[in-house]
Parts: C-alpha cells; structure tokens; sequence
C-alpha cells in the first residue's frame, strides 16, 4: 500500500516550504519516525520525519525545491498492512456529530437567506457614526476603506464630496477639469528608476563612511571682480563663465597637495587607493534627480576650457544624454548648491571616494579686516570627508587650501604653461 | 538605600553535573524514589520528541516542546499530594501528566480538541493556560477558596520567567501573600521568553527575590537538579499546607528546544549555548549517573522502558485520533458544572442553526 506524506503546515499559517536536505533516497527503506528532509519555512528550518515505515518510492523533487503545503513531500510503500494515519485537521465544528442533536423541525431556510432591507453591518467607530449622521450621511452607504472594511472620517469627507460632486456633474461637466484636485492626506510616489538609484548610493555611502562635515567661510571679493572682468571680455561668445571653473582649479591644487583627498577605501584589502588622475565629478540637480557628470583631468584643463565641457555636460545632463563614462570614475566630488542653496551643508560622499566638496551662495557680508569692519563677498564651503580614512586636521588643511585658492586666485598664474 | 547586591541568593542544588553531592544528603534519597524521579523524566523527554515529530507529520498542531525542564517538572509535582491542584502553562505537560493527566487527553490538547481542555473527574488540574500569567490569578483564588473552606490542599502554579512581568504576576502574589493562602508560585526560569533573554526580562538578579518585595518566601533551586527540585518544593508545600503562606520557587533551566513548532531559536541563541547546556547541564544526565553509581539502572531497563513508553505514546494518539471531532455546541460544555443562562442560550442557538444548516 502506498502513503503519500502530505507537507504538513509545521507552522500556523504556511504555504510552502523549501527542501534544504535530503536524509532519505529513492528506494531506501525507512522506519516510523525517522528524519526524511530538512525543510525551510517562512519561519525556520525544521526536520521532518515520516509517519509512516516502508520503502521510499518518490520524493518531491529536489533540494532546493519548494513544495506547497498539502502536496506530496515523499510517497512511502508500506510493506505491511498498516491501519491508516489519521491526520491532524484543525478541529471545526462538525454539525452532524452533535450529540445534543434533539428532536428536528421544520427546515427553516430563511434563516440562512438575507433578510430584505436588513440593515447592513457596518463597522465604525462611534465618533464616525456620530459624524456621519451631523453630515445627513447614510453610513451603510458608504464604502469604509479601513482596516476589515471599516468606515473612516476620510470614507465620509469622500463620501460627502461624491455626492456634491454627483449633484452638480450634470451642469458642470465641462468645469471639471478647471476644479482642483481634491486634497488627499497622502499621495504615494513608487520609488524607481533614477530616484532609487540616488536611495541605494546614498544609503550605501551613508552606512559605510563615518560622515564627518566641516565647514568655513571664504572671503571671494576678489573672485567676483576677476569673474566679473572676465565676463565682459567674454561677450559675444556662447561661453557662460560660472565659478564653478575656478572651484575645481582650487580643488585639484589642493588635492595634489593633499593626496589623501583624491582616493578612494578598497574595503577587500583594507588599503587606502591614491588617486593620480583628477577627475572631478560635479552634482548636477535635473528634473528627475541629481546626477554626477565627470570631468576628466580636470587639473590639466584651462578655466576656459573647463567652462565650456561644465556647459555641455550641463546641457547633456537635462537632456539626459550623457554617456555611461561620462558618468563614472569620478576621484572627488563637487556640489555646489547655488544662489539659493543656503550658505552650508552637510553633503554625503559620492562613494567610494573619501570626501566631497560643497560650495555655497556668495554673500555680501561685514567681515573683519584688520580693525576695520568692511563689506565683503563671502561664500560657504563644506567638506565632508570619511573618517575611517581622513582625520580632522588634514581636513582643516585642505580646507584652507582649496579656500587660499579663492581667496587669492591670482595664484592660478603660477600655474598656468 | 537597599541595594539587590547586598541581598545573598545562593542557588539550592544537590546533585551536581556530574552525579555527585553530598553522600548523607544523597542518602535521603531512597532508590525508588530516585527510580521513579528518572523513569518519569525518561517518560517525559520520549513523549516530548515524540510529539516534536508529530508536529512535523501534521498530526498534531502547533506544539510547545518542554525537553529539557523535565527535573523542573517532574521533580516538583511528585513532591506534591494527590489532591493538591495544579495551574499549568502550555510547556507543563511532563508536569500535568505525572499529576496524573492520561496522555489521550495530552493528545485531545495538541489537536485542538475541545476534550483537551476538559480534565478528567477526579483530578486536580485546571485547563492549560496560554494567556501568559493569567494562571497565577487562578491559583491564587483557588489557594484562598481552599483556605476558607478549611481544606489542606495547595495550589501550584506554573509559568515562566516571562510571565513575571506581567501584572497578574503582582497581583497574584501580592494578593497571596496579604492574605496568607497555600499557594506555591513555581517560576521555571528557562531564560527565554519566546526571544526575550532574562537580561532584557528584569534587571532584578533573580525572579526568587522579588518574592522579598511581597513580603513572601522566596527560593532559587537548580531546575536542572531534579533532586533539589523536589526537596525544595516539599519543603515549600509542606509550609504552605501548614498555614505559613505562599512561596515563591524559582528554578533555574533551560529549553533546548524552540519556544513552539513556530519558533526559529536560532535567529536569538547561539548553537553554542545550546550544546553547552546539552552538554554539560542536561536533567536526565546527572540522576542517571547517580542511578548507576547505585547499580539500579541498566541500559536494558532504559531500552525496556522507551520502547515501554513509545507503545503507550502511539496507543494514546491512535486513541485520541479515533475519538469523533467535537461540534460547536459541544464548546459550552465544560466551562461550568451547571452552565449560565447566558452561555445555555448561546448553546441552544447553535444546535438550531446547525439543524438548519443541515436542512433538518
């Protein structure tokens, strides 16, 4: 006689389970009781055993496989003539089995069938009840969007303004679309695409670098006049002169003077990995997300040509254009926030590199000149920097670094060949 | 200020890890005595594996396995007197039966059969309580319904180390101890509520020293030492019958199974813990050294007795299996000798709308 072992529900609530282990093969023989598989649940992983002796016919399938509750999990020939296992069903009421059975009536179906115009059941709480009535609405006409169906102030307010908006559709048909959208108290947004791209990198930066931010004002009067004067030579031409050229010519002086900077942390190997080419990425805000073109050896680039590849990038950017390796390879990261982006931040490292450069709105300002008060343009700067690799003080120095450069940038001179 | 560390808690054990302790204490212990302490745990520990795999075969439900708090178990209900009563949890089940539960019954429980928590005639155990603590209450008001009406009986309590903080717990100690009933509080300190570690249960170094704080007796026994199990719960009823109040026990165990069929004690406990208790600190281990050390025990008799109980554990089941499942109105039952009005209604509503149902 052949047993088929139903996977039982070894967990309140179960549906399937996967076969993690064999103990038993096809055609082995086994005794009442003896381990057949090592099953995993939803909830853990248990050791089933067979109820019943006799040889394995048929198991079903393979380890790995998942099995569905109530499907054969091994089919057992038993040689000898066994009395028949009861199964373990969750004990429901079992009406013919009353012994308090007493004397019959009258079948009395209508009991059973829905009374006309009973009232339906409806499940709210007083307070909803009570609204509802001072609101002239009929609660079991509405449709409770609640827990188990459950009526809700909201359901009534909906409630309200489908029956407003039913009592006047037939006039105003063509004003509807003017109407504003009803308020809702939320509105769900799927997470995908670029956004969850952003989500996953900055959780992954967040929770893996020590995030520390330092922040510092720079004084850039003179930044603005030499922008300002070299603006005017530029008209005429498409070059759209930002400060942003002259952020990143601050920023790869000071990252060759500040190696440490320009790196990223090989977690594989436990080693810090120097950069020796520059190539700076720059945060770009588009309609649907920020993304990081690349400049690539930015430190060999002249200010003009700098603005010119950040236009084009720009450009490429918004219109989503940009090639794959125009986004990668990044050694350090700028963003800059703008007129409006507030005077600091606490940026989030563009992992894997080790720190990240915010650059904030130019302000007018009374600063402290000598012994005198005078007026200044003044610009936030924020570095944040992972702390597993970069200490606070060699922060410090970069900071000063890259802000020596904007202060004085007639230090670019030096460089120029 | 009172400080816990001031308090000196020593921890009551007789029968150390390896079978040893104190000869003229050990002597007390008389060979049947010490035999039927084993063969009940024995008994236990088969018929708890036995109903582990059951589960997993779908013919029993959802289970909570009680291996390895057997000397807990057994130790303190064979110290007790026929009639007194017994409040048990879900884990008690080594307990109910050496009070006297036929194991059918056990079966009827695990199956969900509404005669599981119907207790025979004649003995004195409450229905399993799965409400966690609730039962404290129960044993309480039974202790103090026993005292006014003169009787000698005590009622012992059963839960764990999670029910304590709850706030029947208080209750029913604070009430026993203000009105001074025989009622024993035995707290099995399994040192997991579900995944609850102790540490994260109370800060109190012990659950025995919150008996201080009701102003009642307090105990912390080895649970693992079925010997010192006994002896203390003797004591304990003996001066609860006496009229000198409750008292709280804890024994100190350990569940080396899951908390229920349901659980994966893996994702809270290493496997190391475990083994080390399985190891070293196993109930059955300790007595069975002792028994050999007497000459008493051979590996035949436990073969014998195994096989002996593993025959009784598949009579019981078939038994239980063949017996009718109950109909709704059969739930009404059992709660009350003579049933309320209220519930004889409800039951009389059921039996007509199942005539209906079938059309008669």
């Amino acid at each position: 006689m052949r047993y088929e072992f139903k996977l039982p529900d070894v967990g309140e609530g179960l549906h399937e389970a996967e076969i993690v282990r064999w103990f038993v093969h096809e055609g082995e023989e086994v005794a009442i009781d003896q381990p057949i598989a090592e099953i995993q649940t939803d909830k853990a992983t248990v050791e089933i055993s067979t109820p019943v002796a006799g040889k394995v016919v048929a198991l079903a399938g393979s380890e790995g496989e998942v099995v569905r509750v109530g499907e054969p999990l091994i089919i057992v020939d038993m040689q000898e003539k066994m009395e028949a296992v009861a199964p373990y069903t969750p004990q429901q009421a079992a009406p013919s089995a009353s012994p308090q059975a007493i004397a019959t009536l009258a079948p009395q179906q209508a009991i059973e069938q829905p009374v006309p115009h009973r009232k339906k059941h409806v499940i709210a709480a007083p307070s909803v009840r009570k609204r509802a009535r001072e609101m002239g609405i009929p609660i079991e006409e509405v449709k409770g969007t609640g827990e188990g169906g459950r009526v809700v102030f909201a359901d009534l307010e909906r409630y309200a303004t489908e029956r407003a908006a039913a009592a006047v559709a037939p006039a105003l048909e063509t004003i509807e679309a003017t109407v504003p959208p009803l308020k809702q108290a939320e509105e769900r947004l799927p997470i995908r695409g670029l956004r969850k791209k952003i989500a996953e990198k900055m959780v992954k930066s967040a929770y893996t670098a020590p995030h520390v931010t330092g922040m510092d004002e720079v004084d850039v009067t003179k930044l603005v006049d030499i922008r300002t004067s070299l603006m005017k030579q530029l008209e005429g031409t498409s070059i759209k002169l930002t400060y942003l050229p002259f952020v990143i010519k601050a920023v790869t002086r000071a990252l060759k003077e500040h190696p440490l900077f320009n790196a990223t942390l090989d977690e594989a190997t436990n080693e810090i990995v120097l950069k020796k080419e520059y190539h700076i990425g720059i945060a770009t805000a588009t309609k649907e997300g920020l993304v990081v073109p690349v400049i690539r050896h930015a430190d060999q680039k002249s200010i003009r040509e700098l603005a010119e590849e950040l236009a084009k990038l720009t450009e490429k950017a918004h219109r989503h254009t940009l090639r794959v390796d125009e986004l990668q390879g990044s050694t350090f990261t700028i963003t800059s926030t703008g007129a409006n982006g507030g005077w600091f931040a606490t940026p989030i490292i563009n992992y894997p590199e080790v720190a990240i450069l915010g650059v904030h709105a130019i302000k007018r300002k009374p600063v402290v000149v000598g012994e005198e008060i005078v007026i200044r343009d003044m610009m936030g700067i924020s570095l944040t920097f992972d702390h597993r690799v970069i200490d606070g003080e060699p922060a410090g120095q970069f900071m000063s670094a890259v802000a020596s450069v904007l202060e004085k940038p007639e230090q670019l001179l030096l460089d120029v060949r | 200020m009172i400080d816990q560390n001031e308090l000196r808690i020593e921890m009551v054990q007789l029968l150390d890890e390896n079978g040893n302790g104190e000869e003229e204490t050990l002597q007390s212990f008389s060979d049947d005595l010490l035999l039927t302490l084993y063969q009940w745990m024995r008994k236990a520990r088969v018929i708890d594996e036995r109903l582990l795999k059951m589960q997993r075969q779908g013919r029993i439900g959802t289970y909570a396995p009680f291996s390895g708090q057997e000397a807990a178990q057994i130790g303190s209900v064979l110290a007790l007197d026929k009639e007194d009563w017994l409040f048990p949890s879900y884990r008690e089940i080594a307990a109910c039966l050496a009070h006297g539960m036929p194991l059918t019954q056990i079966f009827h429980y695990v199956r969900g059969h509404v005669l599981g928590g119907k207790t025979p005639d004649g003995l004195n155990i409450f229905p399993i309580q799965i409400i966690i603590g609730a039962q404290t209450l129960h044993a309480t008001g039974c202790a103090w319904a026993t005292k006014l009406k003169g009787e000698r009986h005590v009622s012992v309590c059963y839960f764990g180390d999670g029910a304590t903080s709850e706030g029947d717990f208080h209750e029913a100690l604070n009430f026993a101890a203000v009105y001074q009933v025989p009622v024993i509080f035995f707290c099995q300190n399994n040192h997991y509520a579900i995944s609850v570690p102790i540490q994260k249960q109370t800060a109190s170094r012990t659950i025995a020293q919150k008996a201080l704080a009701y102003g009642m007796k307090g105990v912390l026994v080895d649970g693992n030492d079925v010997l010192a199990v006994y002896k203390t719960t003797k004591e304990a009823v003996q001066m609860a019958r006496e009229g000198k109040g409750p008292v709280l026990i804890e024994a100190l165990t350990y569940r080396l199974g899951p908390h229920t069929t349901s659980d994966d004690p893996t994702k809270y406990r290493s496997e190391e813990e475990v083994e080390r208790w399985k190891r070293t600190k196993d109930p059955l281990h300790r007595l069975r050294k002792l028994l050999e050390k007497r000459n008493i025990w051979t590996d035949a008799q436990e073969e014998a007795w195994v096989a002996q109980v593993n025959d009784e554990v598949t009579k019981a089941y078939e038994e239980a299996a063949s017996v009718e499942a109950p109909s709704l109105a059969d739930i009404f039952r059992y709660v009350y000798d003579e049933p309320s009005p209220l519930l004889y209604e409800q039951q009389q509503e059921v039996i007509r709308r199942n005539r209906v149902k079938e059309g008669k």
